[in-house]
């Protein structure tokens, strides 16, 4: 096998057993950028020189008994919102393209505890939001990889790196996972700190994981997570809720098609699947969060908006201008039916562990003038409740189809438990072209 | 409720014209929310 095949675990166990240098890891993965990152465009910072040091340091330690961490040696994709202290952090934007933070964002500082090596700054639309960036997908050059997090889903999928870290406030790591596909995880916003992430807007906003299989994505969490998340006995077999509903109204034949199959074979192998329906207040879910979303974002860039107006897309404008129009009494209504929303969503639980639906309309669309519809991920982003995207087919383009699976709120271990079952029951081992 | 008036006198007649159907998009979604009463209870 490659070193640019193996998973995060394994990598990082091979680093700890003295069996892996982290200096040929990381230079494995360098030589995978040199020969793909021309076409794909997944990175906006690399510091190779800096990476390459930390290595060398992270092999001494190792060759002397001692590691920092789980991810000891191992080299991470950093979304380009996150502060990276000495490392260049555009946003995505002009208005920060020589922007150096003089500290880490929280996220990347438990990453750096654990060990993990800053592969990299990857490409973000600008300021996350849905004005694309150059990045493309590895499994189709001529489709979007989806964004916002588009170079983190990329650089993962071709085997540049074994994991990186996005953030989604609607749809930017489900979306660009299923495109890609990838493992990836969005925990309730309270599990990993925002701090010293741009925000696009502060209620919604969360972090987000992208690896190459579940077992990957769990550690990144533990490394990540202010507090420790409690494990759970789950009892199986695991109660899967398959909603049609508004998911199927936005979903394309194909994609409905094989989340379908996907349901049936898991009955097939022992899970209780059944479908239920969304409640009537889903109804108010789109209203909610566009509110909330122009609202906040307006707050958030009004000066620099007020100032650079010719550095924003025009999706973003749209978006700030619009929310400069919004009382504050209907944004605290929003608010307000937002918590009621999440109550209500929260009794589908009772009868179910997982709520199963499609992470995206479809396969990555072609084109990268857009990066996608978020539609099938903002109303778990809403929610707050954990969501992950596990890949489970080709469709019949041959690009990846995966499925979103939603836990109760805070339970990130029994939806992860469940998405592991997931995976080995799907065993999902295909591989862009590209990589 | 005449947010395309508002966004006239915000931005210029041309700029808000441009973002009417982002505008109108907005407004259906108020009066959505305006629909529901809400409770006490509903604390944000």
């Amino acid at each position: 096998m490659n070193l640019e095949d193996v998973s995060l675990s394994d990598a990082a166990a091979a680093i700890r057993a003295r069996t892996l240098s982290p200096v040929e890891y990381a230079e494995a993965l360098f030589r995978v950028m040199d020969r793909i990152e021309s076409r794909l465009e997944a990175w906006v910072t690399v510091d190779r020189e800096s990476v390459l040091s930390e290595a060398r340091k992270c092999e001494t330690e190792a060759r002397g008994g001692s590691v920092r961490g789980p991810l000891h040696g191992v080299p991470i994709g950093i979304k380009d919102i996150f502060y990276t202290k000495g490392l260049r952090t555009t946003m995505g934007s002009v208005l920060f393209k020589d922007f150096l933070p003089d500290c880490d964002a929280r996220a990347v500082s438990k990453l750096k505890e654990a060990g993990a090596i800053v592969l990299g700054k990857t490409v973000t639309t600008v300021f996350a939001n849905l004005d694309p960036g150059p990045t493309r997908n590895p499994w189709n050059l001529e489709h979007t990889p989806g964004g916002s997090s588009s170079g983190s889903a990329a650089a993962v999928a071709a085997r540049m790196c074994p994991a990186a870290i996005g953030t989604q406030t609607v749809g930017s790591v489900g979306r660009p996972a299923a495109f890609c596909g990838l493992a990836s995880l969005v925990p309730a916003q309270q599990r990993i700190s925002l701090k010293h992430v741009f925000p696009l807007a502060w209620s919604l906003d969360h972090v987000g994981i992208f690896a190459r299989s579940v077992a990957d994505i769990v550690l990144m969490l533990d490394a990540m997570v202010e507090r420790p998340i409690e494990s759970l006995t789950v009892s199986k077999p695991f109660r899967i809720a398959v909603i049609r509903d508004f998911f199927y109204e936005h979903a394309t034949e194909e994609a409905r098609e094989l989340n379908d199959k996907l349901a049936d074979r898991l009955a097939s192998e022992g899970f209780h699947m059944e479908e239920t329906h969304l409640p009537a207040i889903f109804d108010l879910q789109q209203a909610i969060l566009r509110t909330i979303l122009r609202a906040e974002t307006s707050s958030i860039h009004e000066r620099f908006f007020a100032k650079h107006p010719e550095a924003y897309g025009p999706k973003l404008s749209a978006l700030i201008e619009t929310g400069m129009l919004i009382d504050g009494s209907d944004y605290l209504r929003a608010r307000r039916l937002r918590r009621r929303y999440q109550r209500e969503m929260a009794k589908l639980f009772e009868k179910f562990d997982v709520l199963m639906t499609p992470p995206a309309r479809g396969a990555a669309p072609a084109g990268i003038a857009a990066t996608g519809d978020p539609v099938m991920n903002g109303p778990w982003t809403l929610t707050d409740f954990p969501t992950m995207t596990v890949p489970h087919a080709l469709n019949s383009a041959g690009l990846p189809i995966g499925v979103q699976l939603t836990g109760p709120p805070l339970q990130e271990r029994l939806l992860l438990e469940v998405g592991k079952a997931v995976e080995a029951v799907v065993g999902f081992n295909a591989r862009p072209s590209l990589a | 409720m005449n947010l395309q008036e508002t966004a006239e006198e915000k931005f210029g007649r041309t700029r808000a014209e441009e973002l009417r159907s982002e505008i109108e998009q907005l407004r259906m979604d108020i009066e959505k929310l305006r629909s529901v009463s809400l409770e006490v209870d509903d604390e944000p």
